[in-house]
This record gives C-alpha cells, structure tokens and sequence, in this order.
C-alpha cells in the first residue's frame, strides 16, 4: 500500500511536470531559452527514487511527449528513457553491496600504499571509483538534470546537423543556456519535490531520535 | 539492506537511511548486516574492519597487478556471501525483537503471538513479492507501450496506435484544463504587470503634477510682480515730471479705524512729509512720519487723512475723508461740495491740489452713493477708492513740489522790462498812443509799391516748310521670275459638319379635368 502511495506521487509529480513543461515554461524563458522542468523532475525521482521509478517516470513523459508533441517520430518515447537510464547510472544511490566493495577496495588500496611508502594522491581521492559512498543528494540531483539536459541538446543538435543545418555557437550558447536554466530549476525543485516523496523525516522522529 | 530508493520514512523505522543522514547531517552508520559481520568477526578472534588498520598489521612484500585483481575478487565474493548471512540474521532478530518488545501491539493480543509472527514474516515477504511483482508489470507494460509507439511510426497498423491514442485521449483534457488555469493565472498577471505600470505612471505624473503646479504658481506670483512692477514703470515713466520713486510696502497696519503703511524709502531717498503715494493709478495716501530710511502713510480710507479733491466732472471742490473709523468700511466720504452740486455715481473725483503739496489730478475714487441733501443730515458722497487697500506691495512716492508763483511787485517789474515788436501786416494801422508808455508805438506799415512793368519782345517770323517727297509707284519692282503661287489642296481637309436641327416632340395636351365633375370624399 505505501508503494503504491510513493508510485501515485511520482506519477502526480510526472504528469504534472509535464504539463508543467508544456504549458508553463514558454512563459518563462530567459533571453529565449527554455528549461526543463521534466528533466528537473526526473533528476529528483532517479536521486530518491531510484531507477524503477525514474524508468517508469520517464516512459511516461516520454510517451506523453511523443502523443502530443510530436516533432521527431519517436525521439522523445525513445529519449527520455534512454538518457533517464544513463544519468541514473551515474547519479543514482550506490547498492550497500557496491559500497561495500568499494570500501574494500580502497582499504586495500591504501594499505599497499603504506607498503610501499606511496601516498594517496588528490587525484586517487577525486576519482569516482575510488569513493567510499555516493554524492550528496543535493549535488547530484542538478548535476544529473544538467546532464540529461546537455544529453538531450547533444542529440537534438546532432539531427539538426544530420537534416542540414550549420551549427554554430548559437546553437552551443543555447544549449549550454538550457542546461544550466535545468540545474537551477532543478537546485529550485529537489527540496520541495522531496519533501513531497518522503525523503525528510518529520519533525516529531527529529527530536525523538528513533528515526536514525 | 534498504537503499534511499527502497526507503520510505514509512516503511524504514529502525533501519539507517543513508541519504536522510546526508540531509540532516548525521553521521553514517554502518549497515546492520556489516555490523553483524564485524560482530562474528570479533567473536571468532578475527580483525575487524576498524580494528585491522594497515599500520599495525603490515603486508610484506609488493603485490602483482593480477594478485591485487584476484584479491578484489575474492573480497567481493566473501563479502556478498558475509552479507547475505548477516542480512538474514539481522531478519531474524528484528523479528524477535518486535515480537519481545514491551507495551507492543503485539503484547497485547497474547493470545494471538504466534499467528502474528507467521503472519508478520508471511506478509513481508508477500508485500515484498507484490510489489516486485507490481514493479515488473508496471515496467513491462509501459516498456511494450513505449515498444509499440515506436514502432507505430515505421508500421501503419491502428492496433500499433492504441497507446497513442489512449494517451492523448487521457492526456488532451487534462492538459487542455491546465492550460486554461496557466492562461488566466498569465493573464491576471499580465493585468497586474499592467497595473503596476499604470500606477508607477501614475504616481510619476502625480509627482511631475506637482512639479508643475508649483513652477505655475511660482510663474503666476513672478506675473503679477512682474505686472506690479511693469505697471510701477509704466507710472512712473508716464510721471516722469513729478520726481517718482518706486517703494515696497514692508508693513501693513490696519485695523477697524486706522489703516497706515510702512515704505522702505525715506528722508534718505529724498522723501519728506505730505508727499503723494499712488498705486494702481489711484491715490494710497500721503506721507508722514519719515525717518531716513522709512516712512510711513496715511490711507486715504483713514480717518484721519483728510486731502482736497475735485469731481472731475462737474469740477466740484470738496474735502475727501476716510470712514474707516466712522463705519469700518474702507470707503472715503467727500464733504463740502457745494449746495448745488449733486454727483452723479460712478464720477471719478481727483486730487484738486489746493492747500497741500500734491499734484493735481490724482484720482482718489468713484462715487458710488450720492444722496446727499436726500436725507437728514447727510452733508456728503461716499467714494470708493481707486486702490485695493488689501493688496498694496509696491506703490510709487511723488516727490513733487509745486513751483510758487512770484510776488505781485515782481511780476510787475519784469512786465515794465517787457519790449513789444510789431509784427507785418497788411491792414493800415492806426496811429494812436497809449497814454503813459511812450515805447508803445504803432507805426504805420510801409505802402506797397507797384511791380515794374514788363517790356514786349518782337514775335519771331515763321521759316518755310520743304515739300514732301513724291509717292513711289508699287508697280515699279519687278515680281521674282521662280514665283508661283499654288493654290492650296482642301480635299483632305474634313467638311464642316452642318448643323442638324434637333426636334423636340411637341407635348401631348394634358386634358384639364372639369372642377365641376369632380367628387370629393365626405370626411367621417
């Protein structure tokens, strides 16, 4: 039953996000560029979530999409899902089994570097794969509505070009613009729309201490 | 172990949720099923992951890449199967500890522990099942949507295009509702947009308003000063004679029987008392009381000023007086008029100049009630003054003084000293004296003599005129020999069209109806 209730609330906030993609955000463009509040949404649902969800989200405004704005056969049903399912591998939680492996690893790691009498690089701890546990969920949910955004423009430039258009730096300027508008509305949303997902212990577990 | 994807505060008492202690900065916690790992680790003598740090237990000698491969390998697998064991470990004692707690729901029904705890286990794993169950179809069902809408682009099948139109059908409502709300919440904001410039526009002409209001009653009081002083130059340039000068009122007392002004010129400027002080082309009052920069005036609406005035009209003396002091109103009163004499309103009455040093001709001004000698004991005119005693800022002094006439004894000397020309004339003058004055002579004027004669000159004799010249014979010259005179060709030329008389049909005679043989209709 509380799945159940956690579906119909990604599936409020996707249909939603969508008509609020298309009936809101034309009148909200900056210098003649538009975000997107879909790619906002979905960031938050990949983030807290997870990837059923974001899959199941993103078929639907992918499907939406395709049945009302329909510029390109079959580009946004196919789309949206695709690049939903790329950032969510990137920006989704980590399993406890993945984490743990990681720990691991990098136990391992840094104790054959004492070994050897090496130290640990700044570059060894920036990387990805060497980190122990995922990224705030604040970071990532505008990273990852940047990065579908960028995805997305990437694409749409790409069969532009592909139908004989010139590319230029309008078009880069353009698409860079798009993206970072996405981040801010999703930096914008991610609170609001996860506190609307449960994702915030209510206030009384706060002081009681019985929800950690 | 519940990822933040699979926790729902819900659904997650008692468990650590890792990304709710990102958002409230809480420290991490170990997952119960590596606790437990450490936990057996430590039980059989084993270093846990804390308590083996490389430091204190060294690995000797530098690994190969392929033994490092190998050892990730053989950790991801001991730690998958650690993980499982404990995971089901932690299940189990989660479960006892529901069931053992205290004050529990669970306590309370005694009688039915035992089905609850089957019925605890039973119903998680068949929620669990459900809802991987639900999950899967839900996935698989819009995955075949979204399959069939692909391929319903390449495939002109109706069945293909179901999803679509299921969507759209669903969708297009909502939408169009949405729309609508998105429209009147734009457009009311739009209004408010409009409104709010509107009211900025508004306020800033308001302001400009203000601006403006003021520079006008600024421009209007430099007009009327500008009239004052312009009407101030005018007077004196027109009065030149009579020595003006230009002062400002800079004190005003009036009250129910006195009314004096206070000038800022004075002995210095050349003023002295019983001087003339005009404005608006009307007489204010006379000068008294001067110091050397000051001096002050009676009003001729004071009671106490009192100046000779004359209707111009009729040229009637009289004395005018204010009546401030006898009515309160500012309003002068002529007395002494002759018996005879009755004005007429409306006539202007002017300084007459006699028995003070004013100049003559000042109005003073207008009658207005003239009734004297109709009632008891009215022995005077009221007048109405030229000036408006409200509103005096400048006025203009006449530093006039009158030239005295000569003593009777000088006029006479001078007149013995006085020598008389004759002038030419043609009328005979009589010789006659006056008796007395030997230097009075009249001479008789010279006789006109006669213009000389004029003498006659000889008529001159006329010259004969030489005859004209004979007329030459036109037949003299000889005609070219090459001259021909051809007659020119009119056949091309078109005729003149010869006029056509038009017509007229002669009107058909309208039979005139006989009178008699017309009926008229009885009204009814």
């Amino acid at each position: 039953m509380k799945a159940l209730k956690r579906a119909l609330r990604v599936l409020i906030l996707t249909v939603l996000a969508y008509l609020i993609q298309v009936c809101v955000m034309q009148y909200l463009q900056l210098g003649s560029v538009s975000g997107s509040v879909v790619f906002a949404v979905l960031s938050v649902i990949v983030v807290s979530c997870g990837k059923k969800y974001a899959f199941c989200a993103s078929c639907i405004i992918g499907m939406l999409m395709e049945s009302m704005l329909s510029n390109v056969p079959g580009l946004y049903v196919i789309a949206y899902p695709v690049i939903t399912m790329l950032c969510a591998q990137a920006f989704a939680d980590m399993s406890d089994r993945q984490l743990e492996r990681r720990r691991v690893l990098n136990d391992n790691r840094r104790s054959r570097q004492r070994e050897n009498g090496g130290r640990d690089r700044w570059w060894n701890r920036m990387l990805s794969h060497h980190r122990e546990g995922d990224l705030p969920a604040h970071l990532r949910i505008p990273l990852c509505a940047g990065l579908m955004d960028l995805i997305l423009n990437v694409a749409l430039c790409t069969y532009m070009y592909l139908i004989g258009e010139e590319l230029g730096m309008v078009h880069v300027g353009r698409a860079l613009g798009s993206v970072l508008y996405t981040m801010g509305i999703a930096a914008g949303l991610m609170v609001p729309l996860r506190y609307i997902l449960r994702m915030y212990a209510p206030r009384k577990r706060q002081q009681g201490g019985d929800a950690l | 172990m519940a990822n933040e994807k699979d926790r729902d505060f819900s659904e997650s008492e008692g468990l650590n949720v890792r990304d709710q202690a990102d958002d409230f900065g809480v420290e991490e916690r170990t997952p119960a099923w590596a606790q437990e790992m450490e936990k057996s680790a430590a039980e059989k003598g084993g270093p846990s992951r804390e308590e083996a740090p490389p430091e204190e237990k060294p690995r000797q000698g530098r690994r190969a890449p392929e033994e490092s491969r190998t050892d990730e390998k053989e950790a991801d697998a001991a730690w998958a199967r650690e993980a499982q064991k404990a995971e089901s470990a932690a299940g189990r004692r989660r479960e006892q500890k529901t069931e053992e707690k205290p004050g529990g729901k669970k306590q309370k029904k005694t009688g039915k522990k035992k089905s609850n705890k089957k019925k605890t286990s039973g119903g998680d794993e068949r929620e669990s099942f459900l809802r991987n169950l639900m999950i899967v179809v839900i996935c698989s069902v819009l995955f075949i949507m979204v399959a069939l809408m692909v391929v319903s682009n390449f495939v002109n099948m109706p069945l293909l295009d179901a999803p679509r139109r299921a969507v759209t059908a669903v969708i297009t409502p909502v939408q169009r509702l949405f729309s609508g709300v998105t429209d009147r919440v734009v457009e009311y904001l739009r209004t408010l947009k409009i409104r709010g410039n509107l009211e900025y526009e508004y306020d800033q002409l308001l302001i400009r308003l203000d601006e403006l209001a003021t520079e006008v009653a600024l421009n209007e009081e430099l007009r009327r000063t500008n009239q004052s002083l312009y009407d101030l130059l005018d007077e004196q340039q027109r009065n030149r004679d009579m020595n003006p000068v230009a002062a400002t009122v800079i004190g005003t007392v009036g009250n129910n029987y006195f009314s004096t002004l206070t000038l800022d010129v004075g002995s210095e400027n050349g003023v002295t008392e019983y001087m003339a002080v005009v404005a608006q082309g009307g007489l204010v009052g006379v000068t008294y009381n001067v110091d050397k920069y000051k001096c002050q005036v009676r009003c001729v609406i004071d009671s106490d000023c009192t100046v000779a005035g004359l209707v111009q009209s009729s040229r009637d003396q009289g004395s005018v007086k204010g009546t401030l002091g006898a009515n309160g109103e500012p309003m002068c009163r002529m007395y002494y008029l002759p018996d005879s004499s009755l004005p007429r309103p409306g006539d202007v009455v002017v300084t007459s100049g006699v028995g003070l040093e004013f100049p003559k001709g000042i109005p003073i001004g207008y009658i207005r009630e003239s009734t004297r000698g109709m009632e008891d004991n009215k022995s005077y005119v009221v007048l109405e003054p030229v000036v408006d005693f409200e509103h005096l800022e400048y006025v203009t002094v006449y530093r006039y003084r009158p030239t005295y006439a000569e003593p009777a004894q000088a006029r006479v000397n001078a007149a013995a000293n006085i020598t008389l020309e004759t002038l030419a004339t043609a009328r005979p003058i009589p010789e006659w004296q006056v008796e007395g004055v030997s230097d009075f002579i009249f001479a008789p004027t010279e006789a006109p003599t006669a213009p000389p004669a004029e003498q006659a000159t000889a008529t001159p004799r006329p010259t004969e005129t030489a005859a004209p010249a004979a007329t030459p014979d036109p037949d003299a010259t000889a005609a070219p020999p090459n001259l021909e005179y051809v007659q020119a060709d009119r056949s091309q030329n078109t005729p003149t069209p010869s006029p056509r008389p038009t017509y007229t049909p002669t009107p058909s005679p309208v039979p005139t109806p006989d009178p008699g043989a017309m009926t008229v209709e009885d009204d009814e």
